[in-house]
């Protein structure tokens, strides 16, 4: 019978270990998700930030402006087109930063996948076969106490 | 001998996940168990036992292990590479443009004083 206990404490720890991985993916999961949001806020602020420069390079451009001689002249925008090339660029760089979380996320899944696909192996394993081959030992060992017995009686 | 194997074996298992580790122990028993078995148990039924069960099993922990393995090694790797995204300078090369350096002192700024890129509380 140790092989039958050997097994079921097997099978038992295995199973709280195995427990302990799905937290482990519950806790990275909550991770990832906690920095795509914080790149997703990042992204909006830079949209916030570029539709701003837009906006007020727009004014610059429709302002009237004279020249010493009174005569009509273009305005010196060129501190909110800096300002808007400047925001553009950080819009771009946050728009990449989430493509890549996105990826990222993406082969965090396929990973997790991967894994549950050999996690259901595993625990048909310890829930069915293991247990199989238990009933298999018990069965032995009563053939052989019958055999046993049967021996002692005659 | 022993000992220096003993060192071998601890030296790779303290470079494993903890995920990993915990099973270390309870694997390492069930087959020293399994394999004592085996080499007292010389039959039929045995053999047919040790192909079925033992050998399925050893198999299968096997794959399951180097599952665990590649998740726990594989997440960590992206968890890092995703935290390397909220960094300062994230998303821009080794060589910045002047515009750049303007936009990640600006950026640098927000953070610091304002929490959020764009300067507004």
């Amino acid at each position: 019978m140790q092989l039958v206990d050997t097994t079921n404490s097997f099978v038992s720890e295995c199973e709280d270990s195995v427990d302990r991985i799905d937290d482990y993916i519950f806790e990275m999961d909550n991770e990832m998700q906690k920095i795509k949001d914080l790149l997703a806020q990042r992204l909006y602020d830079a949209e916030v930030k570029l539709r701003n420069c837009d906006n007020a390079l727009t004014i610059c451009e429709s302002r009237v402006c004279y020249d010493k001689n009174g005569g009509r002249r273009a305005p010196d925008c060129s501190i909110e087109r800096h300002n808007r090339m400047k925001a553009k660029r950080q819009f771009e760089v946050a728009q990449n930063n989430m493509r890549r979380m996105e990826e990222l996320m993406r082969m965090a899944d396929q990973l997790v996948n991967r894994f549950n696909q050999s996690k259901k192996t595993f625990e048909g394993l310890l829930q069915t076969r293991l247990q199989e081959g238990n009933d298999e030992l018990k069965m032995l060992k009563r053939m052989v106490d019958d055999y046993r017995n049967t021996k002692l009686n005659l | 001998m022993e000992e220096e194997q003993k060192q071998e074996n601890g030296g790779a298992e303290s470079q494993l996940h903890p995920l990993v580790q915990q099973f270390a122990d309870p694997v390492r028993n069930y087959f020293l168990t399994m394999n004592d078995f085996s080499d007292k148990w010389d039959d039929a039924t045995s053999d047919r036992f040790k192909e079925e069960v033992v050998d399925h099993c050893r198999k299968t922990t096997y794959d399951f292990l180097c599952s665990v393995i590649a998740l726990t090694d594989g997440y960590e790797n992206i968890l890092q590479q995703a935290q390397s995204l909220t960094k300062w300078n994230a998303g821009f090369g080794r060589f910045l443009s002047i515009i750049d350096i303007e936009m990640l002192a600006e950026r640098q700024m927000s953070r610091l004083i304002f929490k959020r890129d764009d300067q507004r509380w």
